[in-house]
C-alpha cells in the first residue's frame, strides 16, 4: 500500500515536503487525483529571468523593424501569424513530451498519415467518398491512433522514445505512401479549404485554432494534474513513481495529445495547401522540437512550458520572414539564422542552466 | 612484366565481353526512386513496368526518399547477393553517391542506367563503360528558360517578379535558375527582385511568398517556381490574398494539380517531363545491353548521356496533356527496340551538371 502512505494526505504531504528531490516541491499534493483544480499560486507566476526568450523575440522585431520598412506592417504580422498556426499547434504539444524528458520524432510521419486520410475521405478528386467534416476530424483521429501507439509501446516496452518514434514515423511515412493513389488528390470541400482562406479581423481561421489549441495547452500545464505531473517526470521520474503516481499514464497521455495536434496539423496543413500531401510534414520536426528549446524548454526535460515554446515558434517565423523581407542572399540566409538561433539560445536561456542540469 | 600483366588484363577484358555479348536474358529489374509517392516517379515505375512485363519480368522498386545513403545500403542488400545480368536504373539522390552506386553495380554483374544526377567529370564512356549504359536527364535550363519566357510574355515584357529556388547544390535547382536568368537577359524590363531557397518544399513556398506578398505589395507581377511543389505553395499563398490567377505562376516538373491549376488560369505554365517515357527507355536501354541487342561499346556519346524531350503546359496546351494516357503495349521492349533514342533531344552539354 505505497500508494496510501505517500499518496494525498496531509501526512503524506509533509513527508514529500521532506524529500530531498526538486521533484517534490512540483509534485501533485492535495489535489491529487483531480484532473482539473485550483492553481497553486506558484504555476501562474511569470518569473523575470524566465523572459529571456520574450526579449530576444522583442530585439529581433526591433532591429527588423528598422532594417526594413515593410516589417512593422499589419500585413506582414499577418503574415507571420499565418505562417505560425501550424508549427505553434505541434510547439503546444511537444512541450509537454519535452517537458517529460521523452522526445517525439514521429510527428512528420503523422502529418503525412492523417493529411492523406482527410484528403481521400473528403470529397477530391480522386476517391468517391465524401464524409465531410467526419473526414476532417479524421486525421486528429489518426493522429491518436500513432500517439496512441507511441505511447504504449514507449511505455509497456519500455524502448527509448526516441527509437519508437523514429520507427512510427517511418511507419507513418510508409502508410501515407500506400494511401498515395498516383496523384495528389486535390480536396474539393470548401469545409476544409476555408479554414485557410476565409478571414476573420484579417486573419485565417487556422490562427483561430492555434490560438485555441494555445489556451487549452496553458490551461494543461497549469491547472491540471496532466501539466504539473509532466513537470515531476522530467525533473525526477523516479521520485514521482515512488509517491505513486501513475508515471505511466501521463506519459500516454503525452504522446496522444501529440498525435492528436500532429493529426491536426496535417488536416491543416491539406487545408492551407488544397491537396491531400504524402510529404505534408516535411520540414517540421526540426523547427519544432528547436522552438521548444529555444523558448526555454530543457530537452533534459523538467523545465520550460508551452508559452515558452510559443514564443519559440515566433522567434524562429519571424526571423524567417525578417531575412526575406531583408532580401538576404538565400545561401546566406542559412547561415545567419544558425548563428541567431545559438544567440537567442544564449542570450534567451542562460539563468535556466542552473548547477546540477546537464546540458546534453 | 608491365606488358604481361596489360595482356592479362585486356584478355580478361576480351572474354567478359565476349560473355556480355551471347545473347543473355534478363534476371531482375531493379528501380532506385526518390520516391514512391510522388506522381512523377510513380508513372516513371509505370512506365519501367510496362517494359518489364513485355520481357516477363517484374520491377522491384527500392524508394530513397532523396537520401542517397540509405538508398546506397539498400542496394549494396541487393548487390551483395549477386546481380548478375540484372537491370538497375538508379537517381542516385545526389552527385556524391553516383560512382559508388556504379561501382558496386559494376562488381555485381548488373547494367547500369543513371538518372538525374550525374557529376559532369564522369560520363558512361569512361567509368565502368561495360556496366554503365546510359545516362539520361531533362534539361532543366531549358526548363527555367521557357518557364521564364512565359512569365515575360505575360507580364508584356516587363515588370517585378520574384524566384523560389530549390536546393541550392542540387543539379536541377542550378540549372532552371541558370535557365531563368538566361531568360531575363532576352527580356530586360523584366526585373527579379528576389531569389530564396525554398528547398523543393510546398509549406516553405507559401510562407516565403506570403512574406513577398507583406513586402512588395502591388510591386510584385510574377513568382518564378524552381519546381510545382512550391509553386504550389505560392498558388497557395496567393489564394489567400484573392491574388490567385491575377499573378502569373510557373512552376516545372508538370503535376497534375499544377497542370489543373493553369487549366483553371490560376497558374501561368510549367514543364513537362515524362517520368513514364523515362521510366520505359531506361529499362529498355539496360535490357539492350544485357541481352545483346546493342553493344555498349559502338554506341556514340550522344546515345549514352542525353535529354529526353519535354513539354511546356501552357492554358492552351494543358487539356491534351492531362489526358494524354499512355498505352503499356505501345512501350513494349519489341516496339522500343526499333529506336531507343526515339525521345531524346541530344547529349547533355558539359557543364550542365556543375
Amino acid at each position: 500500500m505505497v500508494r496510501s502512505r505517500l499518496g494525498p494526505t496531509n501526512k503524506g504531504f509533509k513527508l514529500m515536503a521532506q524529500l530531498p528531490s526538486a521533484a517534490a516541491s512540483i509534485a501533485p499534493r492535495y489535489d491529487e487525483g483531480r484532473l482539473i483544480s485550483g492553481t497553486t499560486g506558484h504555476s501562474m507566476k511569470i518569473q523575470l529571468k524566465e523572459l529571456g526568450p520574450a526579449f530576444t523575440l522583442l530585439v529581433l522585431c526591433l532591429v527588423f523593424s528598422i532594417a526594413s520598412s515593410q516589417f512593422f506592417s499589419i500585413a506582414n504580422a499577418q503574415a507571420i501569424l499565418e505562417s505560425s498556426a501550424i508549427p505553434v499547434v505541434l510547439a503546444v504539444g511537444i512541450t509537454f513530451i519535452i517537458i517529460q524528458g521523452s522526445i517525439d520524432l514521429s510527428i512528420e510521419g503523422v502529418m503525412a498519415a492523417s493529411s492523406m486520410v482527410v484528403a481521400l475521405l473528403i470529397a477530391n478528386s480522386i476517391t468517391a467518398h465524401d464524409c465531410g467534416w467526419l473526414a476532417i476530424l479524421a486525421g486528429p483521429a489518426a493522429g491518436v491512433t500513432f500517439g496512441l501507439a507511441n505511447g504504449l509501446l514507449y511505455t509497456y516496452l519500455r524502448l527509448p522514445s526516441l527509437i519508437v518514434t523514429l520507427a512510427t514515423w517511418f511507419i507513418g511515412l510508409g502508410v501515407a505512401t500506400l494511401l498515395f493513389p498516383g496523384r495528389q488528390p486535390e480536396i474539393l470541400d470548401a469545409r476544409l479549404t476555408m479554414l485557410a482562406i476565409d478571414k476573420q479581423f484579417g486573419v485565417s481561421y487556422l490562427v483561430f485554432i492555434a490560438l485555441l489549441v494555445s489556451f487549452i495547452g496553458i490551461s494543461l500545464q497549469n491547472f491540471a494534474q496532466f501539466g504539473r505531473m509532466s513537470f515531476a517526470i522530467g525533473m525526477d521520474e523516479k521520485t514521482t513513481r515512488l509517491s505513486g503516481n501513475s508515471v505511466r499514464l501521463h506519459k500516454v497521455l503525452a504522446f496522444s495529445f501529440m498525435g492528436l495536434l500532429a493529426g491536426m496539423g496535417g488536416a491543416m496543413i491539406s487545408a492551407q495547401l488544397a491537396v491531400g500531401n504524402p510529404s505534408a510534414g516535411q520540414g517540421f520536426l526540426f523547427p519544432t522540437i528547436s522552438a521548444a528549446v529555444i523558448g526555454g524548454t530543457l530537452l533534459s526535460g523538467g523545465k520550460g512550458g508551452v508559452l515558452h515554446s510559443i514564443i519559440g515558434v515566433l522567434i524562429l517565423e519571424v526571423l524567417r520572414n525578417g531575412m526575406v523581407q531583408l532580401g538576404v542572399d538565400p545561401y546566406l540566409r542559412h547561415v545567419i539564422e544558425g548563428i541567431i538561433i545559438i544567440a537567442a539560445l544564449v542570450v534567451g536561456n542562460w539563468q535556466l542552466r542552473a548547477r546540477t542540469r546537464v546540458v546534453k | 612484366m608491365k606488358k604481361l600483366m596489360m595482356s592479362l588484363v585486356s584478355s580478361a577484358a576480351a572474354i567478359t565481353l565476349a560473355g556480355s555479348a551471347l545473347a543473355n536474358d534478363v534476371s531482375d529489374v531493379y528501380l532506385g526512386v526518390g520516391s514512391a509517392s510522388s506522381e512523377y516517379w510513380v508513372a516513371y515505375i509505370e512506365g519501367a513496368k510496362a517494359v518489364a512485363t513485355s520481357l516477363g519480368k517484374d520491377v522491384k522498386v527500392i524508394p530513397s526518399e532523396f537520401d542517397g545513403q540509405k538508398l546506397l545500403e539498400q542496394f549494396g542488400a541487393v548487390f551483395a547477393a549477386g546481380c548478375e545480368d540484372c537491370l538497375v536504373t538508379v537517381d542516385p539522390a545526389s552527385n556524391a553517391f553516383t560512382k559508388a552506386m556504379i561501382e558496386r553495380a559494376d562488381a555485381a554483374g548488373a547494367k547500369y542506367v543513371n538518372l538525374w544526377n550525374r557529376p559532369d567529370e564522369i560520363h558512361p564512356w569512361d567509368t565502368a563503360p561495360n556496366t554503365w549504359v546510359a545516362n539520361i536527364s531533362f534539361d532543366g535550363v531549358d526548363s527555367g528558360y521557357q518557364n521564364g519566357m512565359a512569365l515575360c510574355n505575360a507580364l508584356g515584357g516587363k515588370g517585378n517578379i520574384v524566384a523560389l529556388n530549390g536546393i541550392p547544390d542540387n543539379p536541377p535547382a542550378k540549372q532552371r535558375i541558370a535557365g531563368l536568368h538566361k531568360a531575363l537577359q532576352e527580356c530586360p524590363g523584366l526585373k527579379l527582385l528576389d531569389t530564396q531557397v525554398g528547398n523543393w518544399d510546398q509549406t516553405q513556398g507559401q510562407s516565403i511568398t506570403r512574406a513577398w506578398l507583406a513586402k512588395y505589395g502591388d510591386q510584385l507581377n510574377g513568382v518564378f517556381s524552381a519546381n510545382d511543389g512550391m509553386a504550389l505553395g505560392a498558388v497557395a499563398a496567393l489564394r489567400e490574398k484573392g491574388l490567385a490567377g491575377k499573378i502569373p505562376v510557373t512552376g516545372s516538373d508538370g503535376s497534375s494539380d499544377v497542370i489543373k491549376l493553369i487549366e483553371k488560369g490560376d497558374m501561368l505554365s510549367t514543364m513537362y517531363i515524362d517520368g513514364y517515357v523515362q521510366g520505359a527507355y531506361a529499362v529498355a536501354l539496360a535490357a539492350a545491353a544485357v541481352r545483346g541487342d546493342i553493344n555498349v561499346d559502338e554506341l556514340k556519346q550522344d546515345q549514352r548521356d542525353f535529354f529526353l524531350s519535354q513539354t511546356l503546359v501552357t492554358k492552351d496546351n494543358a487539356a491534351s496533356v492531362l489526358n494524354a494516357t499512355k498505352d503499356a503495349s505501345q512501350f513494349s521492349y519489341d516496339a522500343l527496340k526499333a529506336n531507343f533514342w526515339a525521345a531524346s533531344v541530344g547529349q547533355i552539354p558539359a557543364g550542365a551538371n556543375k
